[in-house]
């Protein structure tokens, strides 16, 4: 998921309240009020941020295989076939927003057709491939 | 006693009360001609039984659950016991016994009796404390709240019944209820093959599922409304049992 | 086979399970589709210092399908059948889905034993008693039966 490129912050005190911007301002200065009257102790070299963005997913865990969603399913994992277009390399949102492996979430939906965590009656919304190496996975 | 001429020869639970009932009428009959009446009416019940009634189905079946037919443990707590005592007579093959306490083991009959305060029946805590060295027993009672459980505890406590020795009950197998229908679903639950009881009520209402009930009453005679087969009838449950004191 | 795998990751999950929770949970030896479950009566409940066992049969389908589960531990309540043990719980019918685990299922079972249903019965006394509005019949009949049956050491019938 993250890479953990070490953050390089030489962090700059500064008054928070006054907003008069005395040095360049660091993200999430903790200490900064009411100590920077002294003048600059600390100064920004250089920043690296990491973010990770996502479609709406609020677990990365299938919850039919409980597979991480970032590797293919247990059923592919099982039998790997090299076929990029296998359900199992996939996966799938609904329209409630909850997300599973394609081949878990049509297995499941001869079952029945509802989200087995909301119990919404289902509709896919969008289907997306895994990587197929998995480089996003740990 | 020529009415017991043909009373089945089976060790049933049916052929020990009717054996109950001679000795029953036997002592009574020694005692004096007062109660002969009553004798003779429950011996009249107990041949009814001799052909199968509804509960004397059941009756079997649990009986057969634990002891095959004509193998009844008579005797087996004799180690606790006197041999031959006529209350173990009276208990075999009956492993599970439920009595409501009130007007049975208690002066008091009704919840709101029970407020003031409950008085153990001496005779009737005796025979308690008989029944504890070989059967299974649970005792309950319709309480209005707090207080009545209490009391009735109270009084159970204060006769030595309550404990974990020998001739004592278990203080959670002590039940209460706040419904008279409540009463009726602990009994069902438990499935005794005796329930004792002093409400003609919960006789009536239990009579189709349980073996054998004895209503407790002081009335002479049973009302003609509670003529049922497997319903045996005493002015008090030490009149029903002897303890061989 | 999928359900294999995943019912391996459950034996993991349920082995870090927190102490607190009242449920053990873990598979048999020699067949990972039976598992074993213990439930520690919930308090301020009749089954109060009670200890439950659960037996679940795990299908070959799960978790597309749900675990069959009945208690061993003998229990009054309205929703088991004091007998067989079977429970009558939605989510083990109609409302199942494979976002359930095994350990979830034992925690929806204690919440069961604390809210009872007792509109849907399957132990009739236990639901009347209910029905009736007779709590202290209810409350003194299952911790009778928790204190006879649930609790160590079992305590023979005189």
């Amino acid at each position: 998921m993250a890479d953990a490129e070490a953050m390089e912050v030489e962090q700059a005190e500064q008054p928070v309240a006054k907003g008069k911007g005395r040095g360049r301002g660091a993200k999430g200065d903790k200490d900064g009020e009411g100590k920077g009257k002294s003048g600059k102790r600390f100064e920004i070299k250089k920043w690296s941020a990491v973010a990770m963005w996502s479609w709406a997913i609020c677990t990365d865990t299938c919850a039919i295989c409980r597979n991480n969603l970032y590797e293919p399913s247990i059923e592919y994992q099982a039998n790997p076939t090299g076929d990029t277009d296998h359900p199992g390399l996939s996966i799938a949102w609904g329209v409630c927003g909850h997300v599973f492996h394609l081949d878990c979430i049509q297995r499941w939906l001869k079952t029945r057709s509802a989200c087995p965590l909301c119990n919404k009656e289902w509709e896919f919304a969008k289907i997306e491939k895994i990587l197929p190496t998995g480089t996003m996975g740990e | 006693m020529l009415l017991f001429a043909e009373a089945p020869p089976g060790l049933t639970l049916t052929g020990v009360l009717g054996l109950a009932a001679v000795l029953y009428g036997f002592y009574h009959l020694k005692a004096g001609p007062g109660n002969s009446g009553q004798a003779r009416q429950r011996d009249r019940r107990q041949q009814a039984q001799a052909s199968r009634p509804p509960g004397a189905q059941h009756q079997s079946e649990s009986l057969q659950a634990g002891f095959p037919q004509g193998q009844l443990p008579q005797g087996t707590s004799a180690a606790k016991q006197a041999v031959g005592s006529p209350l173990q007579a009276q208990l075999a093959g009956i492993r599970k016994v439920t009595i409501s306490a009130p007007g049975v083991l208690l002066k008091e009959l009704l919840p709101h009796e029970l407020q003031d305060g409950a008085s153990l029946r001496p005779a009737a805590a005796r025979v308690l404390a008989e029944m504890l060295h070989s059967t299974a027993v649970y005792i309950m009672a319709h309480v209005s709240d707090d207080i009545g459980e209490a009391t009735v505890r109270g009084a159970l406590e204060a006769g030595g019944l309550v404990g974990k020795g020998p001739g004592q009950i278990l203080p959670h197998r002590i039940l209460f209820c706040s419904t008279l229908a409540g009463k009726e679903a602990l009994v069902r639950q438990l499935e005794p093959e005796l329930h004792i009881d002093a409400h003609e009520h919960t006789v009536k209402s239990l009579q189709r599922f349980m073996p054998q009930l004895l209503l407790i009453s002081a009335r002479q005679t049973a009302s003609a409304s509670v003529a049922y087969k497997n319903v045996a009838y005493a002015a008090s449950l030490e009149a029903a049992f002897h303890t061989g004191q | 086979m999928a359900s294999k795998s995943r019912l391996l990751k459950e034996a993991r999950e349920c082995a870090k399970a927190p102490a607190d929770l009242g449920i053990s949970l873990q598979p048999d030896e020699r067949n990972i589709h039976t598992w074993r479950g213990h439930i520690r009566g919930p308090s301020g409940t009749p089954f109060e210092g009670g200890t439950f066992e659960l037996t679940l049969s795990v299908p070959q389908n799960y978790p597309l399908f749900p675990p069959s589960v009945r208690f061993k531990t003998k229990i009054f309540h309205p929703n088991v059948h004091f007998k067989t043990g079977e429970i009558c719980l939605d989510i083990l019918k109609g409302a199942w889905t494979p976002a359930w685990t095994l350990l979830a299922v034992c925690q929806a079972i204690s919440a069961l034993m604390a809210d009872p249903a007792p509109d849907s019965p399957l132990n009739c006394d236990a639901g009347n008693l209910l029905r009736g509005g007779d709590l202290r019949g209810y409350a003194s009949m299952a911790r009778c039966y928790t204190l006879d049956l649930a609790s160590a050491p079992a305590r023979q019938l005189s």
